[in-house]
């Protein structure tokens, strides 16, 4: 590279010379629709329709028991879907760029290197585990377990073993 | 790598906080980078030469040690 080009960098990366503005927002903004309206304007009747779909559903495929307190059963099932969708139709239409803090390269900061390492951990870890329980499984006489129950078993040991792995590479970089 | 991004940060008197904006990227991004103990990607790299009008050379270098 030349005097000339050392001199103005590397061509086609410019080197930015102010800060960015505030963000309106500390939501962001929608991908669609009009920029100067939080993504939450969206995101929450958005949440609530689904809410409610998702509720009906459960509690129309639910048992006798749920179906016979029907009232309750949706009331029940809303309020423990709604924040979870919300948050989904949010993450579905916001602008990440948008958010308030949020980098304009998350894939380059060093997080997303803990992110990535700890989920290669945790898969390696939950394959273990899970052939290990299975070995067991098959030699130990047991009532057998609901699917429902042994799948959220297997997500919250996931969890888990995701969060203290993002920890772990978080601590050995400070 | 070896880097010598806490001298040509000090050099304009910036903070970490001042560069991490400049960059698109977190405080602890430019914390670890300068502490050795994460390699940016390329186009990050080619940023932060960009940033202080010097080549990736001129920022990074190959560690001895391997590390």
């Amino acid at each position: 590279m030349n005097n000339e080009a050392k001199n103005r960098g590397h061509e086609g990366f410019e080197a930015p010379t102010s800060r960015q503005k505030p963000l309106p927002h500390r939501f962001g903004v929608a991908k669609f629709g009009s920029r100067n309206r939080s993504a939450l304007t969206i995101a929450v009747p958005g949440g609530i329709a689904l809410t409610l779909a998702l509720a009906a559903i459960a509690t129309s495929a639910g048992s006798d028991h749920v179906r016979l307190a029907w009232g309750w059963a949706l009331l029940i099932f809303a309020l423990c879907l709604l924040p979870v969708s919300v948050a989904a139709v949010w993450g579905f239409i916001v602008d990440r760029e948008t958010i308030r803090g949020a980098s304009r390269s998350p894939e380059e900061n060093v997080e997303n290197a803990w992110f990535n390492k700890a989920a290669e951990t945790t898969t390696l870890v939950t394959f273990a585990v899970a052939g290990l329980g299975s070995a067991v499984a098959a030699f130990v006489r047991q009532e057998s377990t609901a699917v429902s129950f042994t799948l959220l078993g297997v997500c919250g040991f996931m969890v888990i073993t995701f969060a203290v792995a993002y920890l772990w590479e978080k601590s050995r970089a400070a | 790598m070896k880097n010598r991004l806490p001298d040509l940060r000090a050099s304009r008197g910036w903070s970490q906080q001042r560069l991490a904006d400049a960059l698109g990227v977190s405080r602890q991004t430019v914390i670890s980078i300068e502490k050795g103990r994460f390699d940016p990607s390329l186009p990050l790299a080619f940023r932060i030469a960009s940033t202080f009008d010097c080549t990736i050379e001129d920022v990074f270098s190959p560690d001895p040690d391997g590390a």
